[in-house]
């Protein structure tokens, strides 16, 4: 009888206790943050917004012309381009001056770097003006600031763009003086500034392939100098490009090059160095932008440019090669 | 005395555990949402929540800031590396946890790694105004309100963080407060009932126990109780065997009136007198006695169903009547021969009989093979009857005399169902045969739904799958 008493209260015991235990209160979670990971720091989402803002206010001041809105989207070269893009289609009271900026991308590239400022590129389908799609640039100089169109070129004719990273991973930034590269971003830009100027006769152009803008700029010269010598006044045509101090953009691809973008300003000056000869501005927009000024025998053109390069990494036995330039007039003078 | 104790003590345990587990699930359950909230150490002007918190009770979050009357406030969520970094060097509080499940706990933020002139210009510039995060293209989601800001959140992949800020001259760092729902659950509620109740029984039976001991001096009450329980299970068996042979005895139909109105109130009064027998004895007769149980079994099913079949083939065999005990032997018709067997089956072991009548019922088929041309004009009647009898299937028995032709109607409507079923009760069979468990059971249920249901040849070539399974439990055992 003893023992199964004791036995009982054992069990009666082992019960009790059994029930107190389990009353015992939930515990308090502690939050689980999801590790870090390798991503772009903007969502594409995020993009599409900041893409549909920038092209609200391009658009909104596309049909008012007024220029001061720019600032609020737009910054650094870009927003000095479209000032003067603007301010020459005011002149020719038309707006072919005007690069068409719908924002409608076929590739974003985002940036993978936390820091500021962050760039982003992205490229439009073709415009319906049937021009070459447009790669543009966008940037965040601080947090607090907001995503800006700092820059876009018109892509080449038939130019094969190099591969990017996946959009939602992200592409990392380049520092202008890396030197992962076969030259560090902004030397490829003073390089190819020498080209432009004084094409093969550069130290540098072996490093660059031959392009569009090259080419462009012989079969311009030679028309104006044609067109002069036709009057027997001795043309002479010649460009000189500078870069400016803009900083130099740079994006990593996917082969360990960079795209490279920088602006530039170029002075192209004709010349009829004949004595007598006089001669004007050349084309419509420089017309429109020449007022009731004089006509000499000099006639200088100030520009806007953007370059857009792909840059190779350093082992690569390719060339350094523009992907695409914008070159906008912006005064002209008679020397 | 102590066992009479501790049973009070148990049965004590017992109901408070079942208490309790209705409690929890009551009066004590949890609230349906977590409700914390954060109060700013008054550094700075901006609250930032650390990665996880958001997520912390679950997916979806409220969030509800709160400032002094008259300002501003903004919420804004973004990355954390975003948020950090738009808060850059300005001192801000971080939110980084429960500290209990009404409080969040609240630590001075670490100013992001800049320039030590910006640090320390920091703190100063802090009274004056408060930055507005509003609309900054980093933002996933903001929201702006004078006084109160208010925004819902659903979790997603990557760290969302919260960024709260008072905004303009004089801002002050808003109250947070962070909403959750919470799923409530009630562990304790079943096994509180369950263990409560176990723990109240095993008390009461201590109780039972312990009085039995006193009782047994006084001759108590237990044992007449066990007695009471003995004996009726006894008198039971005599009871259905009396009844089967009763049956056999008379008319198909005087049994039924007799007997039925008696089982029919057994299975509800079975644990009072002679009327519970019916239960226990169902189960011994497995096979047959499953539709009996119902109620009107004795006469019904098994001897009702031969009956139908009997007036033609059935009347000139004598064996019949003894199978009618088993019932399913019988429908077979004159195959009932073997009936015997059966009979003396079911008397001494319940469940040798299941076999015995399954035996007899195969021969039975077999024999009705042959016979088909008979036994169908008495079949296709059987189907009438059942049809009406449908709803229960113990009672096809009653209904055949009274009326095969208002059942054909129903018979008509009833049919497809009763294939399904018979499908079903094949399948069951065939189961329950390749097991060798109960065996009898299936066999008995869909024997009367065959014959209910089917025109002679379907019947027949149901019965035949029958007779098979039932031949291989047969066999089995």
């Amino acid at each position: 009888m003893r023992r199964t008493t004791t036995r009982s209260m054992a069990v009666v015991a082992t019960l009790l206790a059994t029930g107190l235990l389990a009353g015992c209160a939930e515990e308090l979670p502690v939050p689980k943050p999801e590790a870090p990971v390798a991503a772009a720091v903007v969502s594409q989402s995020q993009e599409r917004k900041i893409l549909d803002k920038v092209s609200g206010v391009v658009e909104g001041v596309t049909k008012s012309s007024d220029a001061d809105s720019l600032a609020a989207r737009l910054s650094g070269p870009a927003l000095a381009i479209r000032e003067t893009q603007l301010k020459v289609a005011a002149a020719r009271k038309d707006k072919e001056p005007l690069t068409d900026l719908a924002m409608e991308m076929q590739q974003v590239i985002l940036p993978s770097d936390q820091e500021w400022p962050r760039t982003s590129f992205a490229i439009t389908v073709q415009p319906k003006d049937l021009t070459t799609p447009v790669l543009m640039a966008f940037n965040q100089s601080s947090a607090r600031e907001q995503y800006k169109m700092w820059g876009w070129v018109r892509l080449l004719p038939g130019v094969t763009m190099p591969q990017f990273a996946e959009a939602d991973l992200g592409s990392a930034a380049v520092p202008a003086n890396d030197e992962s590269l076969k030259m560090t971003p902004q030397s490829a830009v003073e390089q190819y500034a020498s080209v432009l100027t004084v094409d093969k006769d550069s130290k540098y152009a072996g490093n660059f392939a031959d392009d569009d803008l090259r080419q462009f700029f012989r079969d311009y010269g030679k028309l104006q100098v044609d067109a002069i010598n036709k009057e027997d006044c001795k043309g002479a045509f010649e460009v000189a490009y500078e870069p400016t101090k803009d900083p130099v953009k740079s994006v990593r691809t996917a082969d360990g090059g960079a795209l490279v973008m920088a602006a530039m300003i170029s002075k192209e000056t004709i010349t009829a160095k004949e004595e007598g000869c006089e001669i004007g501005p050349p084309t419509k927009t420089t017309q429109a932008l020449w007022g009731d000024a004089d006509v000499t025998n000099v006639v200088e053109v100030n520009y806007k440019d953007m370059v857009a390069m792909y840059v190779p990494p350093k082992d690569s036995e390719d060339q350094v090669s523009l992907v695409g330039y914008e070159h906008v007039p912006w005064s002209v003078s008679n020397g | 005395m102590v066992q009479r104790f501790l049973a009070i003590l148990l049965i004590l345990a017992g109901l408070g555990g079942i208490g309790f587990g209705i409690a929890t699930a009551t009066v004590l359950r949890d609230s349906d949402t977590v409700v914390a909230t954060a109060t700013p150490s008054g550094d700075g002007t901006m609250v930032v929540t650390d990665p996880g918190v958001l997520g912390l009770v679950d997916d979806q979050v409220t969030v509800r800031a709160t400032v002094p009357e008259g300002q501003k406030v903004t919420l804004a969520l973004g990355s954390d590396v975003d948020v950090l970094g738009w808060v850059g060097s300005d001192p801000y509080d971080s939110v980084t946890g429960l500290s209990s499940w009404e409080t969040l706990s609240v630590a001075p933020g670490t100013p992001a790694a800049t320039d030590d002139e910006e640090a320390e210009e920091a703190p100063a510039e802090k009274p004056t105004t408060g930055p507005d995060p509003a609309g900054s293209d980093m933002w996933i989601s903001e929201t702006s309100g004078e006084g109160v800001a208010s925004l819902r959140w659903t979790e997603q992949p990557g760290r969302v963080v919260l960024l709260a800020a008072g905004v303009g001259k004089g801002a002050e760092a808003p109250t947070l407060e962070l909403t959750w729902p919470r799923p409530v659950t009630t562990p304790y509620l079943w096994p509180g009932v369950l263990g409560g109740g176990f723990v109240l029984i095993l008390g009461v039976f201590m109780l039972l126990g312990s009085r039995r001991k006193k009782g047994k001096g006084k001759g108590g009450s237990t044992s007449a109780v066990r007695t009471r329980q003995s004996s009726p299970e006894l008198p039971r068996r005599d009871a259905v065997f009396g009844v089967d042979g009763g049956e056999a005895d008379q008319h198909p139909e005087e049994p039924r009136g007799g007997f039925p109105p008696a089982p029919g109130g057994a299975p509800g009064d079975a644990p009072d007198g002679g009327t519970a027998v019916f239960p226990p004895a169902a189960p011994e007769r497995p096979g047959r006695a499953r539709p009996e149980p119902g109620t009107p079994r004795p006469g019904t099913q098994r001897p009702g169903a031969p009956r139908p079949g009997r007036p033609d083939p059935g009347t000139p065999e004598p064996t019949e009547d003894r199978t009618q005990a088993w019932g399913a032997p019988a429908p077979f018709g004159g195959a009932a021969p073997i009936v015997p067997a059966p009979e003396p089956a079911p008397a001494p072991a319940p469940v040798a009989a299941p076999a015995a009548s399954i035996r007899g019922m195969r021969r039975s088929r077999r024999s009705q093979g042959p016979g088909a041309p008979a036994p169908a004009a008495p079949v296709q009647s059987a189907p009438a009857q059942f049809g009406g009898a449908v709803p229960e299937h113990t009672q096809p028995a009653p209904a055949r005399p009274a009326a095969p032709a208002p059942a054909e109607a129903d018979t008509a409507a009833s049919g497809k169902p009763m294939t399904r079923r018979e499908m079903r009760m094949r399948e069951q069979a065939q189961r329950r045969a390749a097991t060798g468990a109960m065996p009898a059971v299936p066999a008995a249920e869909p024997q009367p739904e065959p014959e209910q249901e089917t025109p002679s040849s379907r019947a027949a070539a149901w019965r035949q799958t029958w007779g098979v399974t039932g031949n291989d439990d047969g066999g089995n055992r």
